[in-house]
Protein backbone atom coordinates (compact mmCIF):
# COMPACT_ATOMS: atom_id res chain seq x y z
CA UNK A 1 0.00 0.00 0.00
CA UNK A 2 1.21 3.58 -1.11
CA UNK A 3 1.76 6.22 1.93
CA UNK A 4 -0.25 9.32 0.98
CA UNK A 5 0.84 11.06 4.26
CA UNK A 6 3.85 10.00 6.66
CA UNK A 7 4.82 11.79 9.83
CA UNK A 8 8.07 11.16 11.45
CA UNK A 9 9.07 12.50 14.92
CA UNK A 10 6.41 15.80 14.52
CA UNK A 11 6.94 18.09 17.84
CA UNK A 12 5.11 21.51 18.17
CA UNK A 13 4.98 23.80 21.95
CA UNK A 14 3.31 26.96 22.27
CA UNK A 15 3.52 29.70 24.59
CA UNK A 16 0.56 29.87 26.59
CA UNK A 17 0.78 32.92 29.47
CA UNK A 18 4.72 32.60 29.01
CA UNK A 19 4.59 28.65 29.87
CA UNK A 20 5.61 25.94 26.99
CA UNK A 21 3.17 24.16 26.66
CA UNK A 22 3.68 20.66 24.25
CA UNK A 23 0.63 20.67 22.16
CA UNK A 24 2.49 17.15 20.03
CA UNK A 25 5.55 15.33 21.91
CA UNK A 26 7.24 13.84 18.46
CA UNK A 27 4.52 11.86 17.12
CA UNK A 28 4.79 9.35 13.86
CA UNK A 29 2.19 7.78 11.99
CA UNK A 30 1.04 7.35 8.24
CA UNK A 31 -2.22 7.38 6.22
CA UNK A 32 -2.52 4.79 3.72
CA UNK A 33 -3.68 6.28 0.06
CA UNK A 34 -7.47 5.97 -0.38
CA UNK A 35 -8.43 4.85 3.35
CA UNK A 36 -10.04 6.28 6.18
CA UNK A 37 -8.20 7.21 8.83
CA UNK A 38 -9.17 8.42 12.51
CA UNK A 39 -7.38 10.75 14.62
CA UNK A 40 -9.16 10.07 18.17
CA UNK A 41 -8.71 12.41 21.42
CA UNK A 42 -9.81 13.88 24.05
CA UNK A 43 -10.16 17.97 23.61
CA UNK A 44 -6.74 19.25 24.10
CA UNK A 45 -5.23 16.12 23.11
CA UNK A 46 -3.48 17.42 20.30
CA UNK A 47 -5.52 16.65 17.17
CA UNK A 48 -6.48 19.98 16.09
CA UNK A 49 -2.66 20.60 16.11
CA UNK A 50 -1.40 17.86 14.07
CA UNK A 51 -4.93 18.66 11.64
CA UNK A 52 -3.33 22.28 11.18
CA UNK A 53 0.38 21.18 10.82
CA UNK A 54 -0.51 18.61 8.23
CA UNK A 55 -2.42 21.13 6.59
CA UNK A 56 0.54 23.98 5.45
CA UNK A 57 -1.60 26.19 8.22
CA UNK A 58 0.62 26.06 11.35
CA UNK A 59 4.72 25.46 11.10
CA UNK A 60 5.88 22.62 13.26
CA UNK A 61 8.95 22.99 15.78
CA UNK A 62 10.40 19.64 14.21
CA UNK A 63 10.18 16.37 11.82
CA UNK A 64 9.22 15.61 8.70
CA UNK A 65 5.97 15.23 6.93
CA UNK A 66 5.31 13.93 3.64
CA UNK A 67 1.92 14.37 1.86
CA UNK A 68 1.09 12.98 -1.20
CA UNK A 69 4.78 12.77 -2.70
CA UNK A 70 5.15 16.72 -1.44
CA UNK A 71 7.57 17.39 1.52
CA UNK A 72 5.57 20.03 4.38
CA UNK A 73 7.31 23.21 4.63
CA UNK A 74 9.36 22.93 1.40
CA UNK A 75 6.15 22.31 -1.42
CA UNK A 76 3.40 23.24 0.44
CA UNK A 77 1.94 24.98 -2.53
CA UNK A 78 1.50 21.30 -4.09
CA UNK A 79 0.36 19.56 -0.64
CA UNK A 80 -2.46 23.20 -0.56
CA UNK A 81 -3.21 21.74 -3.90
CA UNK A 82 -4.12 18.19 -3.11
CA UNK A 83 -5.68 18.73 0.34
CA UNK A 84 -9.24 19.70 1.24
CA UNK A 85 -10.39 20.49 4.99
CA UNK A 86 -13.33 20.42 6.59
CA UNK A 87 -12.42 22.99 9.37
CA UNK A 88 -13.86 22.23 13.48
CA UNK A 89 -15.57 25.55 13.04
CA UNK A 90 -16.98 26.48 9.58
CA UNK A 91 -15.14 29.47 7.51
CA UNK A 92 -17.71 30.25 5.41
CA UNK A 93 -19.13 34.00 5.12
CA UNK A 94 -22.23 34.02 6.40
CA UNK A 95 -23.82 36.52 4.99
CA UNK A 96 -22.87 34.98 1.50
CA UNK A 97 -24.95 32.49 0.12
CA UNK A 98 -23.55 28.98 -0.49
CA UNK A 99 -23.58 29.01 -4.36
CA UNK A 100 -21.20 32.70 -3.81
CA UNK A 101 -19.05 30.84 -1.09
CA UNK A 102 -18.14 28.09 -3.25
CA UNK A 103 -17.41 30.11 -6.53
CA UNK A 104 -15.29 32.53 -4.58
CA UNK A 105 -13.19 30.19 -2.42
CA UNK A 106 -13.06 27.95 -5.88
CA UNK A 107 -11.24 31.28 -7.06
CA UNK A 108 -8.45 30.72 -5.32
CA UNK A 109 -7.48 27.67 -7.17
CA UNK A 110 -7.10 29.18 -10.00
CA UNK A 111 -9.42 27.51 -12.34
CA UNK A 112 -10.92 28.87 -15.56
CA UNK A 113 -14.72 30.34 -15.49
CA UNK A 114 -16.05 27.28 -17.16
CA UNK A 115 -13.85 24.26 -14.86
CA UNK A 116 -14.91 26.31 -11.74
CA UNK A 117 -18.72 25.92 -13.20
CA UNK A 118 -17.90 22.32 -13.44
CA UNK A 119 -16.15 21.95 -10.56
CA UNK A 120 -19.47 23.90 -8.33
CA UNK A 121 -22.08 21.52 -10.15
CA UNK A 122 -19.85 18.22 -9.36
CA UNK A 123 -20.03 19.30 -5.20
CA UNK A 124 -23.20 20.30 -5.36
CA UNK A 125 -24.41 17.06 -6.58
CA UNK A 126 -22.21 15.33 -4.11
CA UNK A 127 -22.70 17.20 -0.88
CA UNK A 128 -26.61 17.53 -2.30
CA UNK A 129 -26.91 21.09 -1.70
CA UNK A 130 -29.24 21.71 -4.43
CA UNK A 131 -32.02 22.81 -1.95
CA UNK A 132 -30.49 25.30 -0.63
CA UNK A 133 -27.12 26.50 -3.08
CA UNK A 134 -28.86 29.92 -3.01
CA UNK A 135 -29.47 30.43 0.20
CA UNK A 136 -27.04 32.31 2.75
CA UNK A 137 -25.31 30.34 4.75
CA UNK A 138 -26.09 31.72 7.89
CA UNK A 139 -29.78 30.73 7.16
CA UNK A 140 -28.96 26.94 6.92
CA UNK A 141 -29.52 24.47 9.33
CA UNK A 142 -26.58 22.52 11.47
CA UNK A 143 -26.73 19.92 8.84
CA UNK A 144 -27.06 22.12 5.82
CA UNK A 145 -24.08 23.76 6.55
CA UNK A 146 -21.76 20.99 7.25
CA UNK A 147 -22.52 19.76 3.80
CA UNK A 148 -21.83 22.99 2.16
CA UNK A 149 -18.74 22.51 4.30
CA UNK A 150 -17.72 19.50 2.74
CA UNK A 151 -18.82 20.73 -0.68
CA UNK A 152 -16.02 23.90 -0.02
CA UNK A 153 -13.64 21.21 0.90
CA UNK A 154 -13.82 18.99 -2.18
CA UNK A 155 -13.90 22.77 -5.17
CA UNK A 156 -10.56 21.74 -6.10
CA UNK A 157 -10.69 17.78 -6.37
CA UNK A 158 -8.38 16.71 -3.48
CA UNK A 159 -6.93 13.77 -3.31
CA UNK A 160 -7.14 13.85 0.57
CA UNK A 161 -9.58 15.49 2.82
CA UNK A 162 -9.60 16.78 6.85
CA UNK A 163 -12.48 16.24 8.74
CA UNK A 164 -11.91 18.09 11.97
CA UNK A 165 -14.37 16.73 14.33
CA UNK A 166 -17.20 16.99 11.31
CA UNK A 167 -20.10 15.90 13.25
CA UNK A 168 -19.81 17.86 16.79
CA UNK A 169 -23.31 19.50 17.63
CA UNK A 170 -25.10 17.69 14.88
CA UNK A 171 -27.85 15.93 15.35
CA UNK A 172 -28.37 12.39 15.19
CA UNK A 173 -29.95 12.28 10.99
CA UNK A 174 -27.68 14.94 9.83
CA UNK A 175 -24.46 13.01 11.25
CA UNK A 176 -26.07 9.68 9.52
CA UNK A 177 -25.71 12.19 6.19
CA UNK A 178 -22.74 13.56 6.58
CA UNK A 179 -21.20 9.87 7.55
CA UNK A 180 -23.05 8.74 4.23
CA UNK A 181 -21.55 11.48 2.12
CA UNK A 182 -17.85 10.78 3.42
CA UNK A 183 -18.18 6.84 3.29
CA UNK A 184 -19.22 7.49 -0.11
CA UNK A 185 -16.29 9.78 -1.04
CA UNK A 186 -13.91 6.80 0.17
CA UNK A 187 -15.37 4.32 -1.30
CA UNK A 188 -16.64 5.41 -4.82
CA UNK A 189 -13.87 8.13 -5.52
CA UNK A 190 -11.06 7.12 -3.71
CA UNK A 191 -10.67 10.07 -1.50
CA UNK A 192 -7.88 9.18 1.34
CA UNK A 193 -9.83 10.64 4.25
CA UNK A 194 -7.89 12.03 7.94
CA UNK A 195 -11.04 12.76 10.41
CA UNK A 196 -10.62 13.65 13.87
CA UNK A 197 -13.49 12.74 16.46
CA UNK A 198 -13.84 12.44 19.86
CA UNK A 199 -17.11 9.82 18.89
CA UNK A 200 -15.58 6.59 19.47
CA UNK A 201 -18.85 4.45 17.66
CA UNK A 202 -17.61 7.13 14.76
CA UNK A 203 -14.28 5.74 14.33
CA UNK A 204 -14.92 2.60 14.59
CA UNK A 205 -16.31 2.78 11.30
CA UNK A 206 -12.77 3.80 10.08
CA UNK A 207 -10.43 1.51 8.45
CA UNK A 208 -7.62 2.81 10.99
CA UNK A 209 -7.35 3.84 14.24
CA UNK A 210 -4.88 6.50 15.72
CA UNK A 211 -5.90 7.22 19.67
CA UNK A 212 -3.62 9.94 20.99
CA UNK A 213 -3.66 12.16 24.49
CA UNK A 214 -1.29 14.32 25.60
CA UNK A 215 0.19 15.29 22.69
CA UNK A 216 1.51 11.42 22.20
CA UNK A 217 0.06 8.23 20.88
CA UNK A 218 -1.52 5.82 23.03
CA UNK A 219 -2.62 3.30 21.09
CA UNK A 220 -2.98 2.39 17.16
CA UNK A 221 -4.37 0.12 15.02
CA UNK A 222 -7.60 -1.14 12.91
CA UNK A 223 -10.89 -1.28 15.15
CA UNK A 224 -10.82 -5.37 15.10
CA UNK A 225 -6.99 -4.78 16.71
CA UNK A 226 -7.85 -1.82 19.24
CA UNK A 227 -10.78 -4.07 20.02
CA UNK A 228 -8.83 -7.22 20.87
CA UNK A 229 -5.87 -5.91 22.38
CA UNK A 230 -7.75 -3.23 24.93
CA UNK A 231 -11.52 -4.85 24.98
CA UNK A 232 -12.54 -7.02 28.04
CA UNK A 233 -16.08 -8.64 28.15
CA UNK A 234 -17.82 -8.44 31.20
CA UNK A 235 -19.14 -11.66 33.01
CA UNK A 236 -21.83 -10.88 35.76
CA UNK A 237 -23.10 -13.45 37.81
CA UNK A 238 -25.46 -13.46 40.83
CA UNK A 239 -24.20 -16.39 42.99
CA UNK A 240 -27.12 -18.19 45.17
CA UNK A 241 -24.48 -17.67 48.56
CA UNK A 242 -22.64 -14.44 47.86
CA UNK A 243 -20.08 -15.15 50.74
CA UNK A 244 -19.46 -18.68 50.03
CA UNK A 245 -18.65 -18.40 45.98
CA UNK A 246 -16.55 -15.22 46.87
CA UNK A 247 -14.66 -17.88 48.94
CA UNK A 248 -14.92 -20.46 46.34
CA UNK A 249 -13.36 -17.90 43.60
CA UNK A 250 -10.53 -16.84 45.93
CA UNK A 251 -9.12 -20.21 46.49
CA UNK A 252 -9.46 -20.64 42.77
CA UNK A 253 -7.42 -17.61 42.33
CA UNK A 254 -10.07 -15.96 40.27
CA UNK A 255 -10.20 -11.92 39.98
CA UNK A 256 -13.13 -10.32 40.59
CA UNK A 257 -15.26 -7.22 41.84
CA UNK A 258 -18.21 -7.26 44.16
CA UNK A 259 -20.69 -4.90 42.77
CA UNK A 260 -23.38 -5.38 45.47
CA UNK A 261 -25.24 -8.82 44.63
CA UNK A 262 -23.37 -9.09 41.64
CA UNK A 263 -19.94 -10.39 40.74
CA UNK A 264 -17.94 -9.04 37.54
CA UNK A 265 -14.86 -10.68 36.16
CA UNK A 266 -13.33 -10.23 33.42
CA UNK A 267 -12.71 -12.11 30.46
CA UNK A 268 -10.43 -11.48 27.59
CA UNK A 269 -13.09 -13.27 25.30
CA UNK A 270 -16.72 -14.26 25.47
CA UNK A 271 -15.95 -17.93 25.22
CA UNK A 272 -14.21 -18.10 28.22
CA UNK A 273 -18.02 -18.09 30.10
CA UNK A 274 -18.90 -21.21 28.51
CA UNK A 275 -16.54 -23.16 30.61
CA UNK A 276 -16.63 -21.18 33.34
CA UNK A 277 -20.25 -21.02 34.27
CA UNK A 278 -20.46 -25.01 32.93
CA UNK A 279 -17.59 -25.47 36.18
CA UNK A 280 -20.23 -23.15 38.64
CA UNK A 281 -23.58 -23.35 37.17
CA UNK A 282 -25.05 -24.81 40.65
CA UNK A 283 -23.74 -21.93 42.49
CA UNK A 284 -25.37 -19.46 40.81
CA UNK A 285 -28.83 -18.09 40.14
CA UNK A 286 -28.37 -15.98 37.20
CA UNK A 287 -25.97 -15.29 34.38
CA UNK A 288 -25.02 -12.32 31.97
CA UNK A 289 -22.02 -11.37 29.07
CA UNK A 290 -21.15 -7.90 28.37
CA UNK A 291 -19.47 -7.26 25.29
CA UNK A 292 -16.73 -4.90 25.30
CA UNK A 293 -17.53 -1.56 22.95
CA UNK A 294 -15.36 0.33 20.99
CA UNK A 295 -16.24 3.19 24.23
CA UNK A 296 -14.89 1.43 26.70
CA UNK A 297 -11.52 0.91 24.37
CA UNK A 298 -11.37 4.85 24.44
CA UNK A 299 -12.03 5.29 27.73
CA UNK A 300 -9.34 2.58 28.58
CA UNK A 301 -6.81 4.11 26.93
CA UNK A 302 -7.35 7.77 27.44
CA UNK A 303 -8.84 7.50 30.90
CA UNK A 304 -5.70 5.94 32.28
CA UNK A 305 -3.43 8.53 31.70
CA UNK A 306 -5.38 11.12 33.29
CA UNK A 307 -4.92 8.94 36.96
CA UNK B 1 -5.38 39.37 -4.28
CA UNK B 2 -8.82 40.35 -6.62
CA UNK B 3 -10.30 37.71 -5.62
CA UNK B 4 -10.39 38.15 -1.75
CA UNK B 5 -11.12 41.81 -2.46
CA UNK B 6 -14.22 41.16 -4.84
CA UNK B 7 -15.32 39.06 -1.49
CA UNK B 8 -14.73 42.04 1.25
CA UNK B 9 -16.58 44.26 -1.30
CA UNK B 10 -19.21 42.21 -1.39
CA UNK B 11 -19.14 41.56 2.03
CA UNK B 12 -19.78 45.01 3.11
CA UNK B 13 -22.74 45.76 0.71
CA UNK B 14 -24.35 42.67 1.77
CA UNK B 15 -24.92 44.52 5.30
CA UNK B 16 -27.41 46.74 3.70
CA UNK B 17 -28.52 48.24 6.89
CA UNK B 18 -24.57 49.07 7.97
CA UNK B 19 -23.98 50.79 4.39
CA UNK B 20 -27.15 52.48 5.42
CA UNK B 21 -26.28 53.91 8.76
CA UNK B 22 -22.34 54.65 7.41
CA UNK B 23 -24.10 57.03 4.84
CA UNK B 24 -26.73 58.22 6.94
CA UNK B 25 -24.23 59.41 9.77
CA UNK B 26 -22.41 61.74 6.94
CA UNK B 27 -25.86 62.67 5.95
CA UNK B 28 -26.29 63.71 9.18
CA UNK B 29 -23.23 65.77 10.17
CA UNK B 30 -24.45 67.32 6.42
CA UNK B 31 -27.44 68.36 7.63
CA UNK B 32 -27.20 69.57 10.90
CA UNK B 33 -23.95 71.81 9.32
CA UNK B 34 -26.05 73.01 6.42
CA UNK B 35 -28.86 73.84 9.40
CA UNK B 36 -27.58 75.19 11.82
CA UNK B 37 -23.34 75.50 11.85
CA UNK B 38 -23.42 76.95 8.69
CA UNK B 39 -25.12 80.06 9.85
CA UNK B 40 -23.42 80.32 13.22
CA UNK B 41 -20.09 80.52 10.76
CA UNK B 42 -21.81 82.78 8.31
CA UNK B 43 -22.62 85.39 11.50
CA UNK B 44 -19.27 85.32 12.51
CA UNK B 45 -17.24 86.18 9.13
CA UNK B 46 -19.01 88.37 6.63
CA UNK B 47 -22.82 89.67 7.88
CA UNK B 48 -25.38 88.21 5.72
CA UNK B 49 -24.14 88.43 2.32
CA UNK B 50 -25.60 85.11 0.30
CA UNK B 51 -22.08 84.48 -1.78
CA UNK B 52 -20.44 84.25 1.72
CA UNK B 53 -22.85 82.08 2.91
CA UNK B 54 -22.07 80.17 0.08
CA UNK B 55 -18.43 79.56 0.07
CA UNK B 56 -19.18 78.86 4.01
CA UNK B 57 -21.82 75.85 2.97
CA UNK B 58 -18.79 74.65 0.49
CA UNK B 59 -16.26 75.18 2.83
CA UNK B 60 -17.96 72.48 4.86
CA UNK B 61 -19.20 70.42 2.33
CA UNK B 62 -15.29 70.09 1.63
CA UNK B 63 -14.61 69.15 4.82
CA UNK B 64 -17.30 66.75 5.17
CA UNK B 65 -16.07 64.82 2.31
CA UNK B 66 -12.48 64.88 3.59
CA UNK B 67 -13.44 62.90 6.45
CA UNK B 68 -15.84 61.04 4.57
CA UNK B 69 -12.79 59.34 2.41
CA UNK B 70 -11.06 58.48 5.94
CA UNK B 71 -13.88 57.04 7.95
CA UNK B 72 -15.28 54.77 4.69
CA UNK B 73 -12.57 53.72 3.97
CA UNK B 74 -11.75 52.43 7.77
CA UNK B 75 -15.25 51.05 8.04
CA UNK B 76 -14.38 49.06 5.50
CA UNK B 77 -11.74 47.15 7.36
CA UNK B 78 -14.02 45.44 9.47
CA UNK B 79 -13.75 42.54 6.85
CA UNK B 80 -10.92 41.94 7.74
CA UNK B 81 -10.65 42.08 11.48
CA UNK B 82 -13.42 39.78 11.28
CA UNK B 83 -11.66 37.50 9.59
CA UNK B 84 -8.81 37.36 12.01
CA UNK B 85 -11.01 37.30 14.79
CA UNK B 86 -13.12 34.26 13.70
CA UNK B 87 -9.76 32.43 11.90
CA UNK B 88 -11.78 32.54 8.68
CA UNK B 89 -8.21 33.25 7.14
CA UNK B 90 -6.91 29.71 8.06
CA UNK B 91 -9.63 28.71 4.49
CA UNK B 92 -7.77 31.40 2.40
CA UNK B 93 -4.68 30.52 3.65
CA UNK B 94 -4.79 27.22 3.15
CA UNK B 95 -5.21 27.49 -0.93
CA UNK B 96 -2.14 27.68 -3.17
CA UNK B 97 -2.00 31.42 -3.18
CA UNK B 98 0.54 33.39 -1.51
CA UNK B 99 -0.36 34.85 1.36
CA UNK B 100 0.93 38.53 1.33
CA UNK B 101 -1.51 38.32 -2.16
CA UNK B 102 -4.81 37.67 0.15
CA UNK B 103 -3.81 40.12 2.56
CA UNK B 104 -3.27 42.47 0.35
CA UNK B 105 -6.62 42.16 -0.88
CA UNK B 106 -8.36 43.72 2.28
CA UNK B 107 -6.19 46.83 1.09
CA UNK B 108 -7.34 46.68 -2.26
CA UNK B 109 -11.00 45.91 -0.97
CA UNK B 110 -11.11 48.45 0.98
CA UNK B 111 -9.76 51.40 -1.19
CA UNK B 112 -12.80 50.01 -3.27
CA UNK B 113 -15.15 50.37 -0.89
CA UNK B 114 -14.11 53.61 0.33
CA UNK B 115 -13.90 55.32 -3.05
CA UNK B 116 -17.62 54.20 -3.73
CA UNK B 117 -18.93 55.33 -0.30
CA UNK B 118 -17.00 58.31 -1.06
CA UNK B 119 -18.28 58.89 -4.86
CA UNK B 120 -21.96 58.67 -3.42
CA UNK B 121 -21.58 61.27 -0.83
CA UNK B 122 -19.66 63.39 -3.09
CA UNK B 123 -22.64 63.08 -5.50
CA UNK B 124 -24.76 63.71 -2.34
CA UNK B 125 -22.93 67.37 -1.94
CA UNK B 126 -22.96 68.18 -5.43
CA UNK B 127 -26.78 67.21 -6.12
CA UNK B 128 -27.59 69.38 -3.00
CA UNK B 129 -25.80 72.64 -4.52
CA UNK B 130 -27.25 71.96 -7.93
CA UNK B 131 -30.99 71.58 -6.17
CA UNK B 132 -30.71 74.78 -4.03
CA UNK B 133 -29.67 76.54 -7.04
CA UNK B 134 -26.21 77.03 -5.83
CA UNK B 135 -23.24 77.18 -7.55
CA UNK B 136 -21.60 73.70 -9.02
CA UNK B 137 -18.09 73.57 -9.40
CA UNK B 138 -17.03 72.89 -12.95
CA UNK B 139 -16.86 69.58 -14.79
CA UNK B 140 -13.35 69.96 -14.62
CA UNK B 141 -13.10 70.34 -10.88
CA UNK B 142 -15.29 67.40 -10.40
CA UNK B 143 -13.03 65.41 -12.17
CA UNK B 144 -10.33 66.89 -10.40
CA UNK B 145 -12.13 66.35 -6.85
CA UNK B 146 -12.20 62.92 -7.94
CA UNK B 147 -8.38 62.44 -8.45
CA UNK B 148 -7.73 63.79 -5.39
CA UNK B 149 -10.99 61.54 -4.12
CA UNK B 150 -9.27 58.84 -5.00
CA UNK B 151 -5.76 59.63 -4.28
CA UNK B 152 -6.98 59.89 -0.55
CA UNK B 153 -8.92 57.01 -0.05
CA UNK B 154 -5.58 54.98 -1.59
CA UNK B 155 -3.84 56.66 1.42
CA UNK B 156 -6.48 55.69 3.84
CA UNK B 157 -6.25 51.94 2.83
CA UNK B 158 -2.74 51.79 2.70
CA UNK B 159 -2.36 53.95 6.65
CA UNK B 160 -5.47 52.18 8.07
CA UNK B 161 -4.41 48.72 6.66
CA UNK B 162 -0.84 48.93 8.05
CA UNK B 163 -2.36 49.66 11.25
CA UNK B 164 -5.50 46.68 11.36
CA UNK B 165 -2.46 44.14 11.27
CA UNK B 166 -1.67 44.99 14.46
CA UNK B 167 -4.84 44.77 15.68
CA UNK B 168 -6.83 41.44 17.03
CA UNK B 169 -9.72 41.66 18.54
CA UNK B 170 -13.33 43.23 17.25
CA UNK B 171 -13.16 45.40 20.39
CA UNK B 172 -9.80 46.85 19.53
CA UNK B 173 -10.71 48.14 16.11
CA UNK B 174 -13.77 49.44 17.65
CA UNK B 175 -11.81 51.56 20.39
CA UNK B 176 -9.46 52.50 17.42
CA UNK B 177 -12.71 53.68 14.93
CA UNK B 178 -14.11 55.67 17.35
CA UNK B 179 -10.72 57.70 18.47
CA UNK B 180 -9.92 57.94 14.66
CA UNK B 181 -13.46 59.02 13.70
CA UNK B 182 -13.43 61.31 16.66
CA UNK B 183 -9.90 62.77 16.03
CA UNK B 184 -9.87 63.18 12.28
CA UNK B 185 -12.41 65.74 11.76
CA UNK B 186 -10.27 67.66 14.01
CA UNK B 187 -7.06 66.58 12.35
CA UNK B 188 -8.42 68.02 9.00
CA UNK B 189 -9.83 70.84 10.56
CA UNK B 190 -13.29 70.73 9.52
CA UNK B 191 -14.82 71.29 13.20
CA UNK B 192 -13.02 74.54 13.79
CA UNK B 193 -11.68 76.93 11.07
CA UNK B 194 -7.80 76.74 11.74
CA UNK B 195 -6.81 80.30 12.80
CA UNK B 196 -8.44 79.54 15.88
CA UNK B 197 -6.39 76.96 16.76
CA UNK B 198 -2.67 77.37 18.82
CA UNK B 199 0.18 77.86 16.37
CA UNK B 200 1.39 74.35 17.22
CA UNK B 201 -1.35 72.13 16.63
CA UNK B 202 -1.95 74.01 13.33
CA UNK B 203 1.40 73.00 12.44
CA UNK B 204 0.74 69.46 13.56
CA UNK B 205 -2.55 69.61 11.05
CA UNK B 206 -0.64 71.11 8.16
CA UNK B 207 1.74 68.06 8.62
CA UNK B 208 -1.00 65.22 8.57
CA UNK B 209 -1.46 63.93 5.44
CA UNK B 210 -4.68 63.33 5.43
CA UNK B 211 -5.52 66.76 6.04
CA UNK B 212 -4.21 67.99 2.50
CA UNK B 213 -7.06 65.94 0.97
CA UNK B 214 -10.07 68.78 2.72
CA UNK B 215 -7.15 71.49 2.05
CA UNK B 216 -7.46 70.60 -1.13
CA UNK B 217 -11.13 69.89 -1.71
CA UNK B 218 -11.66 73.71 -0.07
CA UNK B 219 -10.15 74.85 -2.64
CA UNK B 220 -12.12 72.89 -5.69
CA UNK B 221 -15.34 73.41 -3.36
CA UNK B 222 -14.40 77.37 -3.43
CA UNK B 223 -13.01 77.98 -7.03
CA UNK B 224 -15.65 79.99 -9.09
CA UNK B 225 -17.47 81.80 -5.99
CA UNK B 226 -14.89 82.44 -3.65
CA UNK B 227 -13.77 85.67 -6.20
CA UNK B 228 -17.59 87.32 -6.08
CA UNK B 229 -17.78 86.97 -2.89
CA UNK B 230 -15.09 88.62 -1.54
CA UNK B 231 -14.47 90.69 -4.36
CA UNK B 232 -14.51 94.08 -2.10
CA UNK B 233 -12.01 92.77 0.51
CA UNK B 234 -8.05 93.44 -0.03
CA UNK B 235 -5.84 90.97 -1.40
CA UNK B 236 -3.69 90.73 1.72
CA UNK B 237 -6.57 90.10 4.19
CA UNK B 238 -7.96 87.65 1.70
CA UNK B 239 -4.75 85.69 2.06
CA UNK B 240 -5.06 85.67 5.60
CA UNK B 241 -8.52 84.42 5.79
CA UNK B 242 -7.78 81.92 3.52
CA UNK B 243 -5.12 80.63 5.71
CA UNK B 244 -6.83 80.94 8.58
CA UNK B 245 -9.45 78.50 7.26
CA UNK B 246 -7.13 76.12 6.14
CA UNK B 247 -7.66 77.17 2.06
CA UNK B 248 -4.43 77.17 1.63
CA UNK B 249 -1.17 76.16 3.55
CA UNK B 250 1.33 78.64 4.11
CA UNK B 251 4.82 77.03 5.43
CA UNK B 252 7.99 79.36 6.85
CA UNK B 253 6.32 81.90 4.02
CA UNK B 254 5.75 79.60 1.45
CA UNK B 255 2.30 79.16 0.15
CA UNK B 256 1.94 75.32 -0.99
CA UNK B 257 0.80 74.79 -4.49
CA UNK B 258 -1.78 72.41 -5.25
CA UNK B 259 0.80 69.75 -6.65
CA UNK B 260 2.82 70.05 -3.58
CA UNK B 261 -0.14 69.00 -1.88
CA UNK B 262 -0.83 65.91 -3.93
CA UNK B 263 2.43 64.95 -4.29
CA UNK B 264 2.63 64.96 -0.37
CA UNK B 265 -0.32 62.64 -0.26
CA UNK B 266 1.28 60.21 -3.00
CA UNK B 267 4.41 60.09 -0.89
CA UNK B 268 2.31 59.59 2.42
CA UNK B 269 0.47 56.78 0.29
CA UNK B 270 4.14 55.55 -0.98
CA UNK B 271 4.99 55.52 3.07
CA UNK B 272 2.55 53.68 4.08
CA UNK B 273 2.37 50.91 1.19
CA UNK B 274 6.57 50.16 1.99
CA UNK B 275 5.65 49.78 5.78
CA UNK B 276 2.69 48.02 4.88
CA UNK B 277 4.80 45.46 2.40
CA UNK B 278 7.70 45.58 5.54
CA UNK B 279 4.96 44.52 7.61
CA UNK B 280 3.48 41.74 5.66
CA UNK B 281 7.16 40.24 4.54
CA UNK B 282 7.40 39.83 8.34
CA UNK B 283 4.17 37.98 9.08
CA UNK B 284 2.54 36.91 5.82
CA UNK B 285 5.38 34.86 3.78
Amino acid sequence: MEKIIEVKSLMKSYTVQRKEVKAVKGIDFYVEKGTMFSFLGKNGAGKSTTIDILCTLLEPDAGAVMIDGYELGKNDFEIRKSIGIVFQRSLLDPMLTVYENLKIRGRFYKFSRQKLKERIEVVTEIAQLEEFLHRPYEKLSGGQRRRADIARALINTPKILFLDEPTTGLDSRARKDIWATIRALQKEKGVTVFLTTHYMEEAEQSDYITIIGHGEILARGTPLELKLKYCHDLLKLAPKNPERFKQTLMENQIEFIQNGEVIEIKLDSTLEAIPFVERFKDDIINVEIINGTMDDVFLDITGREDT
Amino acid sequence: MTTLAMRNVLIYFRDKLGVFFSLLSVLLIIALFVLFLGNAFTADYGGNIEEVSEVINNWIFAGILGVTTVTTTLGAFVVMVNDKVHHLYKDFYSTPVQRYRIVAGYALGAFVVGTIMSMIIFVVLISYNAVMGNYVMSALNMLITTGVLLLSVLLNAFMIFFFTMFIKTNQAFGAISTILGTLIGFMMGIYVPMGDLPDAIQTLIRFFPQSHTTMLFRQLFIEGIAEEAFLHIPTEYLQAFQEATGVIYVINGYELTRMDSVLFLAGAAIVFFLLSVWRMSRRYV
